[in-house]
């Protein structure tokens, strides 16, 4: 039941991708009260978090009441939480007293950097994962395929976060081609060209440490469905027709994979921040991994909750459009 | 009643493989509780960072600890960690599963929302943000993952409960008056352990990754000594010659068990696909 | 598909080969005179009394920018600052200070004693974090240039403590700001200082200061400094090719790393000394039992197996010896000695199992509860395989600094292990010491320790307050509130030319840091 429109969607489809909305919003409203409320359950005292140091001394219980207060730190849980809640709604994510900034330009400073990694790393495991996934399942069993699954295997073995050491380790530190970390050479260069050639030898191993976890998974999507192919009527027909090469790859393979590479993108977005985090933290890279990585070890709560509405909203929103484009996709094909 | 005669020698050699898994696992939990004792004691000393010798095999850390003692003691505790996670996000799964089928109108429902929405939340930051309220244990990292990651189990089982229960002689069974309990130790379950076999092992390997993970952002409980968090205090020496003994040895261990574990089910999921292709 | 693969493969290519090849271009050769310091900490909050970040570089950064009335020279002695000259009163009460009439705001304005009454009256209502105006009744201008200070009671460590440490804000920015923590304009970092903070860069944590023209104080040695965030081995590297001048902090695992490099590296106490504390009500009551535990534990093995070299042997006087008032010959020496300390135990009514070795209270086996922050980790875990040894339980539980604070003696934990200043005027003592606050002592014992404290605080004679500290100083090491272990260092490392220092006593209220402003000024 092919539409005639090119994007059509049916009316249980449209219901589908609702439900999947409302889910969204019900999980984003989930995350948001829970960690509006955890960090008001731990033992201790946020205004004293807040204060840690040797050198502070003992605050009047006057002076700690007005501080709290100008803090935001004051009434009960519920109003707090009530407080919170309603300054995300308005679009205020909060000020981090530790970095004396404003929540959203923290994430603006570092979001860019993390978007970077992400698009350098995409077409690399997009393109290995791919490529690889269709030599080893246009012949199944055979010895290629043979190779490249269990090279792949034995890659899906070593944690990612290993993967990303083993290169810093190898390309950094033991043979030092590329720097150990950062996003930039501290003093960057004035001209753009060179700049940007800075910024992308930066982001190289950080990119390939964060391809590398996801290649194995598009791997063994992709060879799993090309060996599905490989049985079915039209490309035994066309192989018998003397297709072959690239032309069979892309028109008899590719095509009829989008639906799923589209599917499987929709839960790489979970993924592939996940991944960022520990790489960040390997690379130091300045992301928005390690920024929260860094919120979670200084215990700075507003810079948390902040970058974790805006990763939650992120991570939410993007794979719902996938999800869409997966349906829109499955029903054309 | 009248039921059919009880088959369990017959499942015993049919199932060996499970059977001998369970061994296994008994085993296992045996020498965890045992280790404490037969192990030697991870003692700090002033002979720090030594590279391995004749009386540090590994090495030692930066405390003096001798690395093959602590990965030797870590190797229970990450082992259990995952195996236990498995099994609880399992037992929930299963619970879950058993719940859509057995009530098919609001059970079914219910169950399928909260995995959809189980499915979309970002494990991850509900992970920072309740290791920056408080850095879990192993109890509270067993619950923590297992809640996390039983929505994973949760469509196939029921997929394949549902299948089971459909049925010839389950239905024949159940209209002869075999009770549920009596059905589901003597002919569901036998014919589901290959794949709960197959979840559990995936839940293994998917619990070692994130335990391990955790662990080397310094976020569970200090005093709790896994591969993971082995590799991470590795990591302020990658520019010293201690990375070779630091890094390595757990860095290994950890890949070496997570090959093991995946080796183990792709034979587990050849075999269910041979026995599949023998009787459809 | 492939063909709209190829060009972003061909990208991609490109990219590799120009990634792999080393940069030509460098860091632009300094016309300018600049300064690089590298921290690996992440943000510092901004140049402001009220948005720099907790801790010692936070307060450092601010002092960059706002001079405080009183200053250090070089030997870390009280010298002339805003204020070029003050005078106490012969009953205490009263400080009489004179302002220089040179100094100026960054935006022009003359620095008057009005700015300094304000700053009082403002701080009163906004509480600075580390200084306490609790004890000034009153304050007021007798000219621009004068000012009289009045005191509840009398203090000895006044201008040592309150005007060294607290910064004066100008009155015409900070009038009518009701809440200074959300006052982040540029306008709220017009300091008196030597820099003003140009630009900051958050996402890289770089903060770049520049040199005020015509600065009251003197002339500045740079007229840049950056401080730029970088993990210390990056910095070694960057270092070694000339880009940073000063890594201010140096974990000590790369001292040799840096050395190779060809970078000093500078060692010097934190004046945070890592202590032992009891519940004083609980088991440790006893004074014996104290002193058996400073016998059993061996604290130069502590310090080379969990500091490696990054810690000294703290003085178990309470003052440590970066102290002026650091009296080394009153105080008892403990020395690793596990039959005195059994003797000890045995008096305190404590009794070994003659089998296993292990001491028990009426018959029931001793486990001492011991708490501590993830910080100190490593070393509780040292002393628990000490006293395991000894023949003393020991069970750790490493929590989180806010759950530490909520831990009650007796209740949660029998020993405390963690990290307190000693730095800065005596009269700190009282609190630390017998204060009830989670990180203080909380030591009440006889009362002879509290009355030579507080005898201290009120000497206004420098000589017979050097006496009653060292009194103070033998009589704590033979109580023992707290077994001071050691002393961990801070380490920095430099190139030839920039000439960083530790002050000995810290830096205005005790800040261990190198890299004050201080060191940016010409001599």
């Amino acid at each position: 039941m092919r539409p005639k429109a090119g994007i059509g969607i049916s009316r249980g489809k449209a219901a589908a991708l609702l439900r999947g909305l409302l889910q969204r919003l019900a999980v984003f409203v989930f995350l948001l009260v829970l960690m509006s409320v955890l960090p008001r359950l731990l033992p201790g005292d946020a205004l004293d978090v807040l204060m840690d140091s040797d050198v502070q001394r003992d605050l009047q219980e006057s002076e700690r009441s007005a501080l709290r207060d100008q803090l935001g730190l004051g009434g009960t849980l519920i109003e707090q939480v009530g407080r919170d809640l309603m300054r995300l709604l308005r679009g205020d994510f909060g000020y981090s007293h530790l970095h004396g900034a404003p929540v959203s330009r923290l994430l603006a400073d570092a979001l860019p950097w993390t978007a970077l990694l992400i698009a350098l790393a995409t077409p690399i495991f997009l393109g290995v994962g791919v490529i690889f996934g269709i030599e080893a399942g246009r012949r199944p069993g055979a010895r290629l395929d043979r190779i490249i699954t269990t090279a792949m295997s034995l890659l899906a073995s070593v944690p990612p976060f290993v993967t990303a050491m083993a290169l810093l380790l190898c390309f950094a530190i033991l043979w030092p081609i590329l720097p150990t970390g950062g996003a930039e050479p501290l003093f960057p260069a004035e001209a753009p060209w060179p700049h940007a050639r800075e910024i992308a030898r930066h982001a190289l191993l950080p990119a390939c440490a964060l391809a590398l976890h996801e290649v194995v998974r598009y791997f063994f999507v992709v060879r799993g469905e090309a060996a599905g192919l490989s049985r079915r009527a039209f490309v035994i027909n066309a192989r018998s027709r003397g297709i072959s090469g690239w032309r069979e790859r892309r028109d008899y393979y590719g095509r009829n994979l989008l639906p799923v590479i589209c599917a499987r993108l929709s839960q790489s977005v979970a993924t592939l921040f996940t991944a960022s985090l520990f790489v960040e933290v390997i690379f130091s890279y300045p992301g928005v991994g390690s920024l929260t990585y860094q919120a979670v070890l200084d215990r700075d709560y507003a810079l948390l909750q902040g970058a974790i509405a805006v990763l939650a909203a992120l991570v939410l929103s993007l794979n719902w459009i996938f999800d869409a484009l997966t349906d829109i996709l499955a029903h054309r094909g | 009643m009248s039921a059919p005669t009880p088959r369990i020698p017959q499942t015993i050699t049919r199932y060996r493989r499970q059977v001998l898994g369970l061994f296994a696992v008994v085993i296992l939990t045996l020498l965890i509780a045992a280790s404490d004792a037969l192990l030697p004691a991870y003692v700090t000393s002033t002979d720090t960072l030594q590279p391995p010798s004749a009386r540090h095999w590994l090495g030692t850390n930066d405390i003096g600890q001798s690395v093959l003692t602590g990965l030797l003691r870590a190797t229970p505790v990450t082992v259990g960690l995952a195996l236990l996670t498995a099994a609880l996000a399992l037992l929930i799964g299963l619970t879950m599963a058993g719940l859509a089928v057995v009530f098919p109108k609001k059970g079914r429902a219910v169950v399928l929302h909260l995995t959809d929405m189980a499915e979309i939340v970002p494990s991850i930051l509900l992970l920072l943000l309740v290791a920056a309220w408080h850095q879990p244990g192993a109890a509270e990292i067993i619950l923590l993952m297992a809640v996390l990651t039983w929505h994973d189990d949760v469509r196939i089982l029921r997929s394949v409960l549902l299948r089971e229960i459909g049925r010839e002689n389950i239905r024949l069974a159940r209209h002869m008056g075999a009770s549920w309990p009596y059905l589901l130790l003597h002919h569901i379950l036998p014919a589901i352990l290959p794949t709960l076999t197959g979840v559990y092992l995936q839940n293994v390997v998917q619990a070692v990754m994130r335990v391990a993970g955790l662990a080397f952002l310094g976020l569970t409980a200090g005093d709790l000594l896994t591969w993971g968090s082995m590799l991470q205090d590795a990591t302020g020496y990658l520019h010293t010659p201690a990375w070779q003994w630091l890094l390595l040895p757990p860095a290994l261990c950890l890949t070496g068990f997570l090959l093991v574990l995946t080796t183990l089910d792709q034979r587990q999921q050849r075999h269910a696909r041979l026995r599949q292709g023998a009787n459809p | 598909m492939g063909h709209r693969l190829r060009p972003i493969l061909r990208a991609f290519g490109l990219c590799l080969v120009m990634a792999t090849q080393t940069p030509l271009a460098m860091a632009n050769p300094a016309e300018t005179k600049r300064l690089v310091i590298s921290n690996s900490n992440t943000d510092w909050g901004l140049a402001t009394p009220y948005l720099q970040a907790r801790g010692g570089l936070g307060y450092m950064l601010t002092h960059f920018v706002f001079d405080n009335l009183v200053g250090q020279d070089k030997s870390g002695a009280l010298a002339p600052e805003l204020a070029s000259s003050w005078q106490v009163s012969e009953d205490g009460l009263h400080v009489e200070l004179t302002l220089d009439p040179q100094a100026r705001w960054h935006d022009g304005t003359d620095i008057t004693s009005a700015d300094v009454a304000f700053t009082f009256e403002y701080m009163a209502q906004h509480p600075h974090p580390f200084v306490s105006l609790a004890n000034v009744s009153a304050i007021e201008a007798l000219s621009p240039d004068d000012l009289r200070i009045t005191l509840n009671a009398p203090d000895a460590g006044f201008v040592s403590s309150v005007l060294v440490g607290l910064p004066i804000l100008p009155q015409h920015i900070y009038r009518g700001q009701d809440n200074p923590r959300s006052f982040s304009d540029p306008r709220a970092m017009i300091g008196s200082g030597p820099y003003r903070l140009s630009n900051h860069e958050r996402a890289k944590g770089r903060y770049v200061f520049s040199a005020v023209e015509n600065y009251y104080g003197g002339t500045q040695k740079y007229d840049e400094v950056l401080i730029a965030k970088l993990q210390p081995e990056a910095a070694i590297e960057a270092a070694a090719k000339g880009q940073v001048n000063v890594i201010s902090d140096l974990p000590t695992r790369l001292v040799d790393y840096a050395k190779q490099h060809d970078l000093q590296v500078d060692m010097s106490p934190a004046g945070h000394p890592i202590k032992l504390r009891f519940d004083h009500a609980g088991l440790f009551s006893s004074v014996q039992r104290r002193q058996a535990l400073a016998f059993i534990l061996d604290r130069q093995a502590l310090i080379d197996i969990a500091y490696r070299g990054g810690a000294t042997l703290a003085s178990l006087g309470y003052l440590q010896d970066n102290s002026a008032w650091f009296n080394a010959e009153t105080v008892l020496q403990y020395n690793h000695d596990p039959d005195k300390a059994a003797a000890l135990l045995m008096r305190s009514g404590w009794s070994r199992d003659e089998a296993s070795g292990r001491w028990a209270e009426n018959g029931s086996p001793v486990t001492l509860r011991l708490i501590t922050s993830g910080r100190e980790q490593a070393l509780a875990q040292v002393i628990k395989d000490q006293l395991d040894a000894f023949g003393l339980d020991v069970s750790i539980r490493v929590l989180e600094r806010g759950a530490l604070r909520k831990m009650k003696p007796g209740e949660d934990y029998d020993l405390i292990l963690a990290g307190g200043s000693t730095l800065g005027d005596p009269v700190t003592i009282l609190e630390r010491v017998f204060g009830t606050r989670w990180n203080n002592e909380q030591y009440r014992g006889d009362g002879t320790l509290r009355q030579l404290a507080e005898a201290q605080a009120r000497a206004l004679d420098p000589d017979r307050r050097a006496a009653l500290l060292a009194k103070f100083q033998h009589l704590y090491s033979r109580e023992l509130p707290a077994i001071m272990l050691l002393n961990v260092s801070r380490t920095i490392a430099h190139d030839a030319d920039s000439k960083p220092w530790f002050f000995d006593d810290g830096l205005t209220l005790g800040i261990p840091v190198a890299t004050h402003k201080y060191m940016l000024l010409e001599e």
